[in-house]
């Protein structure tokens, strides 16, 4: 027998920290009202029978308001026949109510499992469970409790419809006031301090001279090039110490020697997510942000972005609109994400002394370009209403389990794709056709990537391993620092070359797995336009950067131009993504056919992940 | 009078929610006869943190929306 468990309740009330005590799963958890975006099911073995465990974006109602949050709902309305565990906090235990009798018509079997239980109580609320019980008719548990044979009991019990009535005695709530704290980060003037101040600090402690970072990066950096490097300079064959000291040493050397700092950049993130100052964020920024036509709730799928480009698309699924989703995942490219740290790092000795400062400029760059794009792509925006999420100390075991999963995902993609493409690399451009070691000038590669080498000629660099630096990038950004240092060493051109270069990769478009991801958003038409737009003008960009650098303030005359020329291909791009959205609009309308089935079928996605006939992506976990 | 018109610290009591937030704002515990305290008024009054049954953050278009009494 094989049964199906649907998680149900608001966001952040704790739904896949139960999931993953579950299922053993590794469901992400978050201290934001929105970390799940997709549905995460997994089977388990269940005494004599299977169980299948769906962790659901959460809701606030059985309508729902952004896109997952329909999504999920239309999911639950389309399971009649599965059980449902409905996770409330207990702070919130009155929201559970109109859900539950909601998405219990017609007779379901359910449970109900309260968390945050000793915040709850500490904060001076009071819950009386039994009564609960008694009003719901349904088992009643808390999260720290025996859940798994709470669900075992409701499997045994019949299905019903839940009527609840109001809660009236039996519910107490916590404390109104805000902490000092929180008073001081919700202040306007603070606020904004705190979090500059907060800014400022993780980058120094990442980039500064002497500091933790730089101290790892260095660290690393004497373990391939000393230790490994001193090891592989006595093998004796010719073509095993090119390979190992060149293909695979000194390119992959020059990436993992940023895994420190990439991890300490991922770890700020983390802490900002886990303690609750990301929403607190949201709540300052919303002002701002309207005026870019964007929202506050926009800041996490922004601030995500600097470390995955990927991953901040996914997180736009819980914005209200598509026209705001679109304009956010335009502007993401433009948020520099951890990937782009390497390029950056190699590049930056070339036209700053200090690397703190030049990742500071190009970073602010990345922010303002973000900005600009913002600011062209204008429009309207429904207005911010969300919840605060509580403000907490991370538990060291969840910042230290989802900053390990980071590091496993970086060590792995170099592992697999960026040792791939760089071994490939070094191949191509040790060889000729006749497969005889050869100089790199005559090397199959050269012969094969000659022709491109006019497209950084204009920023003093007419060389085609620039040129296939910049278009490995395509696959992972860390390619382009592996590739450098592998053909250079360190970078051979003027400091003005190297800031053009960074422009553009800082422009350019995102890597394959963002542009997956975009095109699960958006369509496939729409996110591979994006990603032609973005390089165009990326690469104009570097061109007027260098120009400006070398030649001064008379090039300043060519902004314009430029700026009229960048405006002009996102306003087709976006023009073309409205007729596209008004088109599939009638014809769905015409046709009265299941919104988010066709635009799936439209956007022909496909892949590992299984598509609902709800629009929610499923993911089954192992 | 809104929830827009209201000071930090200021209680009131919901009156009512125009139709297009009405379902939004309820599931977070703000519907007419809720009491409502502003617990927060971001600069130039852009975003409001209410106090329902949870702390929410309002945007100050969607405060114009709700009327209250204030108590």
């Amino acid at each position: 027998m094989e049964d199906m468990i649907l998680l149900v309740g608001n966001p952040n009330a704790g739904k896949s920290t139960l999931f993953n005590r579950l299922t053993r799963g590794h469901a992400r958890v978050g201290n934001w009202h929105g970390v799940t975006v997709d549905a995460l099911e997994k089977r388990v073995d269940w005494g004599e029978c299977a169980l299948t465990f769906v962790d659901l974006p959460g809701v606030y109602g059985a309508e729902g308001r952004s896109m997952e949050e329909k999504a999920a709902a239309r999911y639950i309305s389309e399971h009649p026949s599965a059980a449902v565990v409905f996770v409330a906090e207990c702070a919130s235990a009155p929201r559970i109510l109109p859900l539950a009798e909601a998405f219990t018509r017609g007779g379901r079997r359910c449970m109900l499992v309260l968390t945050k239980r000793r915040r709850f109580e500490r904060e001076g609320g009071k819950l009386d469970r039994a009564s609960l019980k008694n009003m719901l008719k349904i088992p009643v548990v808390y999260a720290e409790e025996d859940v798994k044979a709470a669900v075992e009991k409701m499997l045994a019990s019949p299905a019903i419809e839940v009527h609840p009535s109001d809660m009236g005695a039996s519910f107490s709530p916590a404390r109104e006031d805000l902490s000092r704290f929180d008073r001081l980060l919700l202040n306007g003037f603070w606020g904004f301090i705190f979090f500059a101040a907060l800014l400022v600090f993780a980058f120094f402690f990442t980039f500064g001279d002497g500091m933790p970072g730089a101290w790892m990066k260095g660290a690393v950096e004497a373990l391939f090039t000393d230790v490994l490097g001193g090891f592989a300079r006595k093998i004796p064959s010719p073509v095993i110490r090119s390979l190992v000291a060149d293909g695979i040493l000194k390119s992959l050397g020059g990436v993992l020697c940023f895994l420190p700092q990439i991890a300490l950049l991922h770890l700020f993130l983390i802490l900002l997510e886990e303690s609750g100052l990301m929403s607190r964020l949201a709540y300052l920024t919303d002002g701002v942000l309207k005026k870019l036509g964007l929202s506050g709730r926009t800041v996490f799928s922004l601030v995500m972005g600097f470390g995955c480009t990927a991953a901040a698309v996914t997180t736009t699924r819980g914005l209200d609109d598509r026209t705001l989703q679109r304009r956010v995942i335009l502007c993401l490219p433009y948020i520099s994400c951890s990937a782009k740290l390497p390029v950056y790092l190699a590049l930056a000795s070339s036209f700053f002394e200090n690397a703190f400062l030049a990742a500071l400029l190009l970073y602010a760059l990345g922010v303002g370009i973000a900005v600009i794009v913002a600011l062209f792509m204008r429009g309207g925006t429904s207005p911010l209403i969300m919840e605060l999420a509580p403000l907490q100390v991370p538990q060291p075991f969840f910042v230290a389990k989802s900053l390990l999963f980071q590091i496993k995902q970086f060590i792995i993609k170099v592992a697999t794709v960026i040792l791939a493409f760089l071994l490939a690399t070094w191949l191509l451009s040790s060889f000729d056709f006749s497969f005889r070691l050869a100089a790199v000038e005559n090397s199959m590669l050269a012969v094969l990537c000659g022709k491109f080498s006019f497209l950084f000629a204009p920023v003093g660099m007419n060389d085609w391993r620039i040129a296939y630096a910049a278009f490995s990038g395509l696959i992972a950004k860390e390619n382009v620092a592996g590739a450098i240092a592998m053909f250079f060493g360190t970078f051979p051109y003027s400091a003005a070359s190297a800031f053009s270069f960074a422009v553009f990769m800082l422009a350019c478009s995102p890597c394959v797995s963002a542009i997956a991801a975009t095109a699960k958003e958006v369509g496939k038409r729409r996110a591979l336009l994006y990603a032609a737009a973005q390089t165009a003008s990326a690469l104009l960009l570097s061109y007027l950067v260098y120009f400006c650098l070398v030649f001064g303030a008379f090039t300043l005359f060519a902004l314009p131009v430029l700026a009229a020329a960048i405006l002009l291909v996102h306003e087709k791009v976006h023009r073309h993504s409205s007729h596209h959205v008004k088109g599939i609009h009638r014809r769905r309308l015409r046709a009265g056919v299941d919104v988010s089935a066709h635009a799936l079928k439209a956007q022909g996605r496909e892949g590992e992940r299984r598509e609902g006939e709800s629009g929610l992506h499923l993911e089954t976990v192992g | 009078m809104v929830l827009g018109d209201l000071r930090r610290g200021e209680s009131a009591v919901v009156l009512e929610v125009s139709p297009r937030l009405s379902r939004p704002l309820a599931a977070l515990g703000i519907h007419a006869g809720a009491k409502i305290t502003v617990l927060g008024v971001s600069p130039r009054r852009q975003t409001f943190l209410v106090q329902a049954d949870g702390k929410t953050v309002i945007a100050r278009e969607a405060a114009e929306e709700v009327r209250v009494w204030r108590t």
